[in-house]
């Protein structure tokens, strides 16, 4: 009785310093549909209302302030003083079809989903499918025969919001509660999917309003299944906010590629959750590059709920002027035998900011756990600051956990090396960051956007570089 | 005239290491400098390459009659000048032919020559890679990353070979090679020497000379030349030591 007073007290009288309230009537809190749809029938809408019920609960929680530790280096507070709505305007291919493709090219045969500013445009898009084996629905509607849409919809309904378990980060939390729309993706017991499914979003602001976007995507590899998924956000002018989630289911012995590629716009904000659940003997490889936008923060979870799961968490990431970047990783090693592998880089220029945190948690069960983590950092300018925090919590007795963590500079020697060749300093500077970044790039297992990343990578390396005063 | 080195004064952090050095090396001639750890042989072989970290207080040096101390390293390589260093360095993630053929076209470009494309290049590395004795698949492996102490040194030759230099500095190419490294190492230079360029090979012993047969061999003592004279000079200080040298210098 004591301990729950206790308890009840330390909870009631931090919140107000963690959180900050954010008001009734606040965009955040201005919902489509605005209550518990009371009218739900399907079981999808039943499944949808109540997701957003209980993510609604915790934005009355309020805004995580710089006191709470999770978001001490990103402070968010600007979220509640700027008025960020979404776009209602629909967007004509004509528009944006020239930037569409400028990150990863069309590869013959890929399932292309384009969304702008959240909204799906059709035009550019290969469409969804239906066919046995694979599947790629919309969350917010489908197409087809009533009968049809329901039996969809209760799909959807199953795994949707499976991967946040018990609890909503305050990201998940803020998508979730907005969630009306966005893309599922089944792939059946023991299907290989060769063709890449890539689901592209566009995102700009449209003249003084500020632009918010929740998109949703939802990858469910189910016994044996094996399928490569690439989101792509892309930003433009203008003030925009983009709060994603990403949700990725992957059952017994399936295996899960998942690439992601954010560039977002000078004053883009990107707000992400990325959320995977694995079973036995899954197999799940993320890797997350990310080029731009003047501030981000990508909450990312893998639960290793089976033994013997292999996962692979890479990020690579290159900042200039005042980017902020803040990475929050969480393992969570559940079950025995799993193998984890984590490789976070970032190359920062000017001003730039990134904060690593990484968490590998091994519950007591998950014996024989071997989870590597690596966080190394290349600062080309004297004013780019890096946070790096390992953090491991290891309940286990019989684990193997590493982790490392560097903070340099490009290294005189090799420079010289370089120019001793005849490779002039600012190509030498270029070509050794593009080599610290090219592992993480040859790690893509589809060539054609293996070969758009490393010519992205040299791009922008040669931009950041190109800024900086020779010495 | 390929090199002349006048008066040349240069030290690191406060310390001068050269006390005046006075060399001339012309087309068509391999000299030698050889002296005791700590004469300065590096010092002088990262100055001329444009090493960074090392201040020239006095002195002049001409490459081709051109002021070589006003150059960038890149400069300095796109004029003819290379360094093959004693200690190759490791480039994970930048595999060899790409390495060198940005390294060739950089030069090529500042003198206003076409650019090789990957084909042209890898015509030229496999006929170059021959002189020593590398396998192709070197090429597509990263720079220096795994390779042994012999292969970096041949690696070093076989840059040497593709960037045709006029003047290429050896900065202890012998250290740490066996007896059949060094034999294709020295067979590698050789065959690139002609009577319009010119080699400094720079070394403690005396064995790489005898392979890599110079024209003059220079003693350098405490950051002096003190001692200049054909090859039996290197037999002899492989004979006697630089003991004998160093008295002689001191009396």
């Amino acid at each position: 009785m004591g301990t729950s007073t206790k308890k009840n007290m330390s909870s009631g009288s931090g919140s107000s310093s963690y959180f900050l309230p954010i008001p009734e009537g606040h965009w955040l809190r201005r919902y489509s549909p605005p209550a518990p749809d009371p009218g739900a029938e399907t079981p999808l809408e039943k499944t949808l209302a109540d997701l957003r019920f209980r993510a609604r609960k915790v934005l009355e929680r309020g805004l995580p302030s710089v006191r709470s530790e999770a978001f001490r280096y990103t402070n968010l507070q600007f979220l509640l003083s700027e008025e960020f709505t979404p776009d209602r305007r629909q967007v004509t291919r004509e528009e944006i079809e020239e930037e569409l493709f400028r990150d990863l090219p069309v590869k013959e045969g890929e399932h292309r989903l384009v969304f702008v500013n959240g909204r799906f445009l059709s035009e550019l898009s290969t469409g969804f499918v239906s066919e046995s084996g694979l599947e790629i629905l919309r969350i917010g509607g489908g197409h087809g025969t009533e009968a049809r849409r329901e039996e969809e919809g209760s799909k959807i309904a199953e795994y949707i919001g499976r991967t946040t378990l018990a609890d909503f980060s305050s990201i998940a939390a803020w998508n979730t509660a907005h969630l009306h729309d966005g893309v599922a993706v089944f792939v059946q017991r023991g299907k290989k999917i060769s063709e890449p499914i890539r689901i592209r979003h566009f995102i700009r602001g449209e003249g003084n309003r500020k632009i918010v976007s929740f998109p949703r995507l939802l990858v469910v590899a189910e016994e044996g299944a094996e399928v490569f998924v690439a989101e792509t956000y892309a930003g433009d002018s203008g003030r925009t906010l983009t709060i994603p989630m990403t949700e990725l289911i992957v059952g017994r012995a399936a295996r899960v590629e998942y690439c992601r590629v954010v560039r977002e716009g000078g004053e883009g904000v990107h707000l992400s959750a990325q959320e995977a659940l694995l079973e036995e003997d899954a197999v799940l490889r993320s890797h997350a590059f990310h080029f731009g936008g003047a501030l981000a923060r990508n909450d990312v979870r893998a639960v290793l709920n089976g033994e013997n799961v292999e996962v692979t968490l890479n990020g690579l990431s290159l900042l200039s002027g005042t980017e902020h970047l803040d990475n929050h990783t969480v393992l969570e090693h559940r079950r025995p035998h799993g193998r984890s592998r984590e490789i976070f880089k970032s190359v920062l220029a000017d001003h730039a900011r990134n904060v690593f945190r990484g968490l590998i948690h091994v519950w007591k069960e998950a014996q024989k756990t071997d989870a590597v983590q690596s966080n190394r950092n290349i600062l080309l300018s004297p004013t780019a600051r890096v946070e790096s925090r390992p953090q491991l919590e290891i309940y286990a007795d019989d684990v193997k956990c590493t982790h490392g963590a560097t903070v340099g500079r490009l290294e005189e020697e090799a420079l010289f090396y370089c120019r001793s060749r005849g490779i002039p300093l600012e190509s030498a500077r270029v070509l050794l960051t593009q080599a610290f970044a090219a592992d993480l790039v040859e790690e893509v297992a589809v060539k054609e956007y293996r070969e758009a990343l490393a010519e992205a990578v040299r791009a922008r390396l040669e931009r950041m570089l190109g800024r900086e005063e020779p010495r | 005239m390929i090199l002349e080195i006048r008066n040349l004064h240069a030290g690191i952090e406060g310390t001068e290491i050269l006390k005046g050095i006075d060399l001339t090396v012309k087309a068509g001639e391999v000299h030698a400098i050889m002296g005791p750890n700590g004469s300065g042989k590096s010092t002088l072989a990262g100055v001329l390459a444009g090493r960074e970290e090392y201040e020239v207080t006095e002195g002049e040096v001409l490459f081709r009659g051109e002021n070589l101390l006003e150059m960038s390293p890149e400069e300095r390589a796109a004029a003819g000048v290379f360094l093959a260093f004693q200690y190759p360095v490791e480039i994970p993630g930048v595999n060899s032919a790409y390495f060198l053929r940005t390294g060739l076209n950089s030069i090529r470009k500042s003198r206003g020559e076409e650019e090789l494309d990957a084909l042209d290049f890898l015509k030229l590395a496999r006929e170059k890679l021959k002189l020593v004795q590398m396998d192709e698949a070197f090429l597509k492996r990263s720079v220096n990353e795994g390779f042994s102490g012999g292969e970096k040194k041949r690696h070093e030759i076989f840059q040497m070979a593709v960037l045709d230099p006029v003047l290429g500095i050896l900065d202890e190419t012998d250290s740490g090679l066996d007896i059949d490294a060094l034999r294709i190492v020295a067979a590698g230079v050789n065959s690139l020497r002609r009577a319009d360029n010119a080699f400094l090979v720079v070394t403690h012993y005396q064995r790489l000379l005898n392979h890599i047969i110079p024209d003059v061999v220079h003693v350098l003592l405490d950051g002096r030349i003190v001692q200049s004279g054909g090859k039996e000079l290197a037999l002899q200080l492989e004979a006697e030591g630089y003991d004998r040298i160093k008295q002689a210098a001191t009396v």
